[in-house]
């Protein structure tokens, strides 16, 4: 041991001291980054005392990998609970107030008044115009449902888009880091920027990424199709131009797989575009077809029917009639009669109709007459318009709720169905976003910057600097004295 | 290496997330302790919310129900005022009829016959009552005029009766011919004659009343429809109508005694049918009158029994709400002062 290895070593200590402030000072900067993984810089024993080997990125791969599956099931969760919210919003707040079920309540109780006094034309007008009211209030929720297939359908193609940027952003990142550790350089700062995308493509498509030889990354979806391998695979999607109940919408592939809907209010699907695919085909769909069967039923119940001694007419259109101008047969869904449902001109008194057709019969012709002697004060049509909309009916399976209700029963249960999975999907959403939350709590704790430590870090570099310098003054004087003496 | 687990931005982050949480709890529970509902039916009662649809939709029914049986007790309460007026009449009549009995003198006659002219006048009026722009006594018919006048000039039931009269005896009421009926030739015109044309055949629809038969039928619950009016084709007011012909058109004709005196007989027979008749409308619509008062009474007890079930179902225990409010507020503001203090534990403060 020599006094020259001894200011050989505080040399390296200093030269050490100055990489692990300049560490420090580069985390503390990158406190509240939520990318940014704690660095720090390792020391190692040599010859010379201690000596900087590597800089360490602090990491915990379960976490981060329960982080982004967090990320990708909150994010589902909420993009599904905005969009059933949407579909709500279109039968209004807390009472429902544009609901199918509250018009036609509202105009059952003007037709049952209207029954009371069959006389009255104020009446009759008045229940002429609830049934307008409620027409109009089934074409604007229909095309309001479509709305929101088309909103969803456009922010599939939005996030899209962004994917697949993502995706080649990835790409650089990843050959970075790959080359890099080849190299081996420190790739912190890649490691960083490839996390950080993970999360954001997490957001939007659930993945698995599966690290191999040489820091490689390559990534798979849920259903197992890849998504990034090397390079990023092509995820393609047609935005379509508007949308009616008929109309499907187009797939979303990913390398070439059609990318599957997410299923039920607590949703399978990982990230937005699952749940976005679901929005746009499986629950805005249904409550398409709700409506449908709503309006068909209404269409059924006001139809008109042959009153001759024998009846050889068919049924017609009554106060409420369509595009396909007939009276649909059977409990089967005819998809989009919602969006055209309307009260018969022929009612109307504005389209130079009689509202008062409504009590005796006769929209479409002399032999539909039920009041066959005109009389002002006949109740019996009305009545039993009344008591039909709380009769049971048939309605179709596909659409649901009950096969057998009331129209006023089926319209109160469709508002059930959008509340059980708004209810169901919003609590799901609320304990998902802490699960993620607590998860990339858990993961910041491990991996995140602590001002204190490094402060304190910081304080003991200090001291170690004072040290070192210390160290070589006194070396100094030592070798000062030893030269006074040789002298 | 790391020595803390703990790092700024989870710190950081935590604390937020526990304010937002509670700012947007508070406004909930604001709207709750207010309104004494749930602030978002549809989160709060899930599928259960068809059910609170369906009752609040159930008491707008009934609710519109209790107002339109407002309507038909109007209605059979202006009909019971009209038909009270009726029997008063066929009770005026009937007096005049037996006071008139056994009478030859034209004055005493002549009394008669104006009392019964009244009578009928009375009658028609009240039979053609409107109330709220119906005709309380067409049946259905509601627009029309259920009797015409018999004594204004060209009734159509004025010159049937002289019609029948012609025909049965080939002269007309005031000839002195008259003085040569028969008590048998009188009763036959009375009773095989006269009689069928009120009471039977297409005369009295066709001179006498414009009414249906139908009456109008009111459901007053959903389960009940009952008859809400009665009409100018029931036998009271035949019988009236009838009664009221003879006293006038062949009481005080020039005809014998004995004639007159059976004529007497049947005018008093038919007022009699009359009033009872009338009397038994009256019956049938009280009957009707009455179940209306108690389906009122039972769509209000519904009304009272279905909102306390909303209550239970929508309602939200508005103590409950604001104690939680209390609360929850004292826990925002613990978190705020935490908050504060958090930030300026520090190390550099320390340095």
């Amino acid at each position: 041991m020599s006094l020259s290895s001894a200011i050989n070593a505080a040399q390296s200590s200093l030269s050490n001291i100055a990489t692990q402030t300049n560490n420090v000072s580069r985390n503390i900067s990158n406190a509240s980054n939520p990318d940014y993984n704690r660095r720090n810089a390792a020391l190692a024993t040599s010859l010379n005392g201690a000596q900087v080997v590597s800089i360490q990125r602090a990491q915990d791969q379960v976490l981060f990998r329960q982080s982004i599956a967090g990320i990708a099931t909150s994010s589902a969760q909420d993009s599904l609970l905005r969009g059933v919210s949407d579909l709500k919003s279109i039968f209004g707040g807390n009472d429902y107030e544009n609901s199918p079920a509250t018009l036609i309540a509202n105009m059952r109780d003007t037709l049952s008044t209207y029954a009371a006094k069959p006389g009255e034309a104020t009446l009759a007008q008045t229940a002429v115009a609830d049934a307008t009211t409620l027409a109009n209030g089934l074409r604007e929720a229909s095309a309001s449902v479509q709305r929101v297939r088309l909103d969803a359908d456009q922010e599939i193609g939005i996030q899209v888009n962004s994917l697949n940027d993502l995706l080649s952003r990835f790409e650089v990142a990843n050959k970075g880091v790959y080359a890099g550790t080849q190299a081996g350089k420190d790739v912190s700062a890649e490691l960083d920027e490839r996390d950080g995308l993970l999360k954001q493509i997490s957001s939007i498509i659930g993945v698995t990424p599966v690290t191999r030889s040489g820091n490689d990354v390559a990534l798979y979806t849920a259903s197992g199709t890849t998504l990034f391998e090397t390079v990023a695979r092509p995820v393609t999607f047609e935005p379509s131009a508007g949308f009616s109940a008929s109309i499907q919408g187009n797939k979303v592939y990913v390398d070439g797989v059609p990318l599957a809907a997410g299923a039920g209010a607590t949703t399978s699907a990982q990230g937005s575009l699952q749940a976005l695919i679901q929005v746009r085909d499986e629950v805005a769909p249904v409550v398409q077809a709700q409506l449908d069967e709503i309006a068909r039923a209404l269409i059924v119940t006001f139809s008109e029917k042959d009153q001759s001694a024998i009846p050889v007419l068919p049924d017609e259109p009554g106060l409420f009639t369509w595009g396909g101008l007939t009276v649909p047969v059977g409990a089967t869904v005819v998809p989009g009669i919602a969006a055209t449902i309307a009260v018969n001109a022929a009612l109307i008194p504005s389209q130079g109709g009689n509202p008062q057709l409504l009590r005796d019969g006769g929209i479409n012709g002399a032999a539909y007459i039920s009041n066959s002697t005109g009389a002002s004060g006949y109740s019996a049509a009305l009545d039993s318009y009344v008591l039909a909309l709380d009769a049971p009916t048939g309605f179709d399976a596909a659409a649901g709720i009950s096969v057998s209700d009331s129209i006023t029963g089926f319209a109160a249960d469709s508002i059930g169905w959008l509340e059980l999975n708004r209810s169901e999907a919003n609590s799901a959403a609320v304990s998902r976003e802490a699960l993620r939350y607590r998860t990339e709590e858990a993961l910041s704790n491990k991996t995140g910057v602590s001002l204190d430590e490094e402060m304190s870090m910081l304080l003991e570099l200090e001291q170690s600097y004072k040290a070192s310098a210390r160290l070589i003054s006194a070396v100094d004087e030592m070798l000062q004295e030893l030269m006074a003496a040789v002298r | 290496m790391k020595t803390s687990f703990v790092s700024n931005l989870a710190v950081q982050s935590a604390m937020r997330l526990t304010i937002s949480r509670g700012q947007s709890e508070i406004q909930k529970l604001q709207k709750e302790v207010v309104s004494g509902r749930y602030a978002d039916i549809g989160i709060s009662l899930g599928a259960q919310t068809s059910n609170s649809i369906s009752l609040n939709r159930d008491v707008t029914r009934m609710k519109t129900i209790l107002d339109s049986n407002a309507l038909v007790t109007q209605r059979m309460s202006a009909s019971q005022a009209a038909l009270g007026m009726m029997a008063d009449n066929a009770q005026n009549m009937l007096e005049a009829f037996i006071s008139a009995n056994g009478a030859d003198d034209a004055d005493r006659l002549a009394i008669a016959r104006r009392e019964v002219e009244t009578a009928l006048n009375g009658f028609t009026t009240a039979a053609n009552t409107s109330s709220n722009g119906e005709y309380l006594f067409s049946g259905i018919n509601t627009d029309v005029r259920p009797v015409d006048d018999y004594q204004a000039a060209g009734s159509a039931a004025k010159a049937a009766f002289d019609a029948l009269f012609f025909g049965e005896f080939l002269f007309t009421q005031d000839d002195p011919a008259a003085a040569d009926i028969t008590v048998a030739e009188m009763d036959h015109f009375i009773v095989n004659v006269l009689e069928p044309a009120f009471n039977s055949g297409p005369d009295w629809n066709n001179s006498w009343s414009n009414a249906s038969d139908t009456n109008i039928s009111s459901r007053i619950q959903n389960n009940e429809v009952v008859e809400s009016s009665t009409n100018a084709n029931s036998s009271g007011m035949r019988n009236f109508a009838l009664a009221a012909v003879i006293g006038m058109e062949l009481l005080d004709l020039p005809i014998a005694s004995d004639v007159r005196a059976a004529v007497n007989t049947h005018a008093i027979h038919y007022a009699g049918l009359a009033v009872t008749g009338i009397d038994n409308q009256r019956g049938n619509l009280g009957v009707s009158e009455n179940r209306v008062a108690k389906a009122n009474v039972s769509l209000q007890s519904q009304i009272n029994i279905v909102n306390l079930h909303i209550g239970d179902i929508e309602g939200v225990d508005a103590y409950e709400a604001s104690t939680r409010m209390t609360s929850l507020l004292a826990q925002v503001e613990t978190s705020y002062t935490l908050t504060a203090r958090i930030q300026q534990l520090n190390l550099t403060n320390y340095l």
